[in-house]
């Protein structure tokens, strides 16, 4: 099965098309030999027929020569009535018609013209010194011979098998039919020849002999040969065979009407036994009625060799027509078939050219050929796409197919470049914003150390107050102890004015610190804003590609992650700097009180020496001032801690954007990779736009 | 569906990004003289003029705040002769976008004549978040304000 495969691989679709071709021929070869085969055994049938109605034709003749040289050589040895020229006459007939048996004799027949013939030779050349009894036995014997002959004729060429009705009931009438009759004939006439010769009348054996073969003859071989007669000829008015309708039949009635003259005769001479002449008239129209029936049988034996030879041309033609139908029709259908294959395989190659071409890449060959439209002698004339050739509906499809791919791989191009053009800006849009955010991260470390410094400040301030408040406490209590040791209390309010000094100093290095801050995160929050921003509008476009191409799915992501993250980053800085806003200027605000305070204080101090109690009430009221100044600071120490916090945070922020924007950028290497792969693959298609 | 969603006075809005173009910082808008209130007059972008309407004051009754998360929206808007045009929209608190399962949208069941642009609702994280549609944004008159004379060419 594997190898019928290969060879068949191998073939080209016109060598399948005359395989099949082959075996459709075959049957036509095989109906044709046997067609052939039937015509030639009946021609040759035929054609033995004829031969046997050669040898037929010389029977009757010499059936009837033979019974005549019988009883005038009988009658010879007793009583002549007949001449011997007469006699001579016969003899030589007889020879002739032995030498034409010889000469037209062949096949199974040989045998008895043999047997003939040897008699034939015993006869004449011992005929004198034979006994009469002898002889006579000796012509029985080729009489019985010669029938045999007629019947084998019969079967040996088929005769008594003939498929053809006519030919059938004439050789029935000319065969065995008539020999029956001429045998009767003669016997009649032996009968009364005999009687004649014997120089006596009829007796009553005679009459009886007579009157059987008369009543065979009327009662049963007449009608029967009437009957075959007039079947053949009921069958021949298909054929129409003119000279077997107008010779035949008359020779049969006039033979029918000799015969019945005998019987008329034979029946006279019952009614008058006695007379000498209807003896004789017996004699003589049974040798009328035996010559009718020679002429009888050579005239229906040459009209059925006539209707033979007819036969036999007719057999020849439709032979010849059997083989020119045959060869035309196989001739015919190996035409149509070149035909249709050259059809079939012209389109076909037209094809597969333009698809190698294409396999090939050379879209830009394939499309110029469709365009110079080489295909169209394919295609039939009009309206092509209402034919319903399927090599037709394949040209087309294929025409149509190369435009598309045409126009798909330009679009494919120009798609890639785009793309490629897009993810070329995104990479540099992300490390544009890798940069900000790098640089964002040094800020926030920045302002985290410095909230961290303010902490430490506020604390250290805060410990101050608390030594002032004990030391304030200490002079107030001193002060109410007794005026003695004014000079101590000088000194404390000393210390007092110069720590408010150092501490308003302080405040001032917290606000300078603070509006460095302020800026710093005004451009965090810039960067911030700006980033969010830029990832709001990607993650805009990304939604509308996808929307386009649906390939940028990931990207999209992508961007809204980093829209979210900045998101959330730049709406807590601004929170965070409207808390680190409003906490430090709450400190500026309670510093500056209470620089003043302090300011006002040490004028009050200066003025001590006006009254103690003065003093000692300014001092007691200080220390609920202080109080409130320290708590003042512990507030900016908490909002430092938080500033510091949400620095931590937005530190923290800007480490996951950065990974985020790495993923990104990998991304985008990915996505300019693959339309780098794309581009090289549609590269190996040349184009024709 | 991608929604940019915003802040006009407490409550969120949601918008299609389909219809933006591109989402800038707050600009300094030129002030029209005479001009509705929610008209916060026209700034230049991509070197021509468009027209700027303050949803926060056409949404809330109040001018948007100038801050950093205050942002103009450019949006192709459709006038009603079928031309489509850039027209910018300031709103506050634009930073943040949400996908969003247009399953989940609840149509608008009240229909307010004034207020024709509600195109329905969702909920997002515990908030009720209404959609505006673009197109129905203007009132009437304020087509022949904005686009006069490109009606006429």
């Amino acid at each position: 099965m594997k190898r019928i495969n290969e060879w068949r691989a191998r073939l080209k679709i016109a060598q399948k098309l005359a395989l099949s071709g082959l075996f459709f021929a075959l049957p036509i070869a095989v109906l044709l030999t046997y067609v052939t085969r039937q015509y030639d055994r009946g021609i040759r049938n035929c054609e033995r027929e004829v031969a046997g109605t050669r040898t037929l034709e010389l029977c009757p003749t010499l059936l009837h020569d033979l019974r005549a040289l019988e009883i005038r050589e009988g009658l010879t040895t007793r009583n002549s009535i007949a001449g011997p020229n007469d006699l001579a006459e016969l003899r030589t007939r007889i020879d002739k018609t032995m030498r034409a048996l010889q000469g037209a004799e062949g096949g199974g027949t040989q045998e008895f013209v043999g047997r003939l013939s040897g008699l034939w030779r015993e006869i004449q050349e011992q005929g004198q010194a034979l006994p009469a009894q002898e002889k006579t036995a000796l012509y029985h014997q080729m009489v019985d011979t010669a029938s045999q002959l007629v019947s084998a004729i019969l079967d040996d060429s088929s005769l008594i098998l003939d498929s053809e009705l006519r030919t059938y009931y004439v050789m029935n009438l000319s065969g065995p039919l008539l020999l029956q009759a001429q045998a009767a004939v003669a016997e009649s006439e032996k009968v009364a020849l005999k009687a004649n010769a014997e120089q006596r009348l009829l007796d009553r054996r005679d009459l009886s002999q007579l009157q059987n073969q008369s009543e065979a003859l009327a009662g049963s071989i007449i009608p029967r040969m009437r009957y075959a007669l007039e079947t053949a000829v009921r069958a021949d008015k298909q054929g129409a065979n003119p000279s077997f309708q107008q010779n035949v039949p008359p020779l049969f009635e006039r033979y029918a009407e000799r015969v019945s003259d005998l019987s008329a005769s034979i029946r006279a001479a019952e009614a008058d036994a006695g007379a000498a002449s209807a003896r004789d008239r017996i004699a003589a129209t049974a040798a009328a009625a035996e010559d009718a029936g020679v002429s009888l049988g050579s005239t229906a034996v040459s009209e059925l060799r006539t209707l033979l030879a007819g036969r036999i041309a007719g057999d020849k033609r439709s032979r010849a027509v059997a083989w020119l139908m045959s060869l035309f029709c196989v001739a015919l259908a190996a035409a149509v078939m070149t035909a249709v294959t050259l059809n079939v395989t012209r389109p076909i190659n037209f094809v597969a050219a333009m698809t190698a071409d294409i396999a090939a890449g050379r879209v830009k060959e394939a499309f110029h050929r469709q365009q110079r439209g080489d295909f169209r002698r394919f295609l039939p004339r009009g309206d092509s796409a209402r034919t319903r050739d399927e090599i037709c509906h394949l040209i087309n499809s294929v025409c149509v197919m190369t435009e598309s791919l045409d126009t798909l791989l330009t679009k494919i191009v120009q798609a890639s470049n785009q793309v490629s053009a897009s993810a070329t800006q995104m990479a540099a849009a992300v490390r544009q914003v890798e940069a900000a955010v790098s640089e964002q991260a040094a800020s926030t470390e920045q302002v985290s150390a410095t909230s961290k410094e303010i902490d430490a400040t506020a604390r250290e301030f805060a410990r101050t107050m608390a030594a002032i408040t004990s030391r304030a406490e200490g002079a107030a209590g001193e002060a109410r102890g007794g005026v003695t040791n004014l000079e101590g209390i000088r000194s404390a309010l000393d210390e007092l004015i110069h720590a408010s000094a150092t501490m308003t100093q302080t405040f001032n290095s917290i606000g300078e610190r603070t509006g460095n801050i302020d800026k710093i995160i005004l451009a965090i929050t810039k960067v911030a804003n700006r980033t969010n921003l830029l990832s709001l509008n990607a993650a805009i476009e990304a939604e509308k590609e996808e929307e386009k191409a649906g390939g940028f799915s990931v990207v999209a992501l992508e961007m809204r992650r980093l829209a979210d993250q900045t998101a959330v980053a730049a709406l807590d800085i601004e929170a965070q700097i409207r808390n680190m806003q409003r906490a430090v200027r709450d400190g500026i605000s309670s510093v500056e009180s209470y620089a003043g305070q302090t300011r006002a204080k040490s004028t009050a101090v200066a003025e001590l020496s006006s009254g103690l109690e003065h003093v000692i009430e300014h001092t007691t009221q200080l220390a609920p001032e202080f109080e409130a100044v320290n708590k003042g600071m512990q507030l900016q120490s908490v909002g430092a801690s938080q500033i510091a916090e949400a620095m931590e945070q937005l530190r923290l922020a800007a480490g996951q954007t950065r990974d985020s924007l790495a993923e990104f950028r990998q991304v985008a290497a990915d996505l300019q990779s693959a339309v780098r792969d794309m581009q090289a693959e549609v590269g190996r298609f040349a184009i024709a736009s | 569906m991608l929604l940019l969603i915003f802040q006009a006075g407490n409550q969120t809005y949601g918008l299609d990004v389909r219809n933006i173009i591109e989402i800038a910082p707050c600009p300094q808008c030129t002030a029209l003289p005479h001009a509705p209130p929610c008209v916060a007059g026209i700034v230049t972008w991509r070197g021509g003029t468009i027209p700027v309407i303050d949803l926060s004051a056409l949404l809330a009754g109040a001018p948007a705040r100038s801050l950093l998360s205050t942002r103009l929206l450019v949006v192709n808007y459709s006038v009603p002769d079928g031309r489509s045009q850039p027209l910018g929209l300031l709103a506050e608190r634009a930073v943040e976008t949400i996908e969003l399962d247009e399953a989940r949208c609840e149509p608008q069941k009240v229909t307010i004549p004034d207020a024709a642009y509600l195109d329905g609702s969702t909920e997002h994280a515990g908030k009720l978040i209404l959609l505006l549609a673009v197109d129905e944004l203007l009132p009437a008159s304020l087509h022949q304000l904005l686009f006069p004379g490109k009606e006429a060419a």
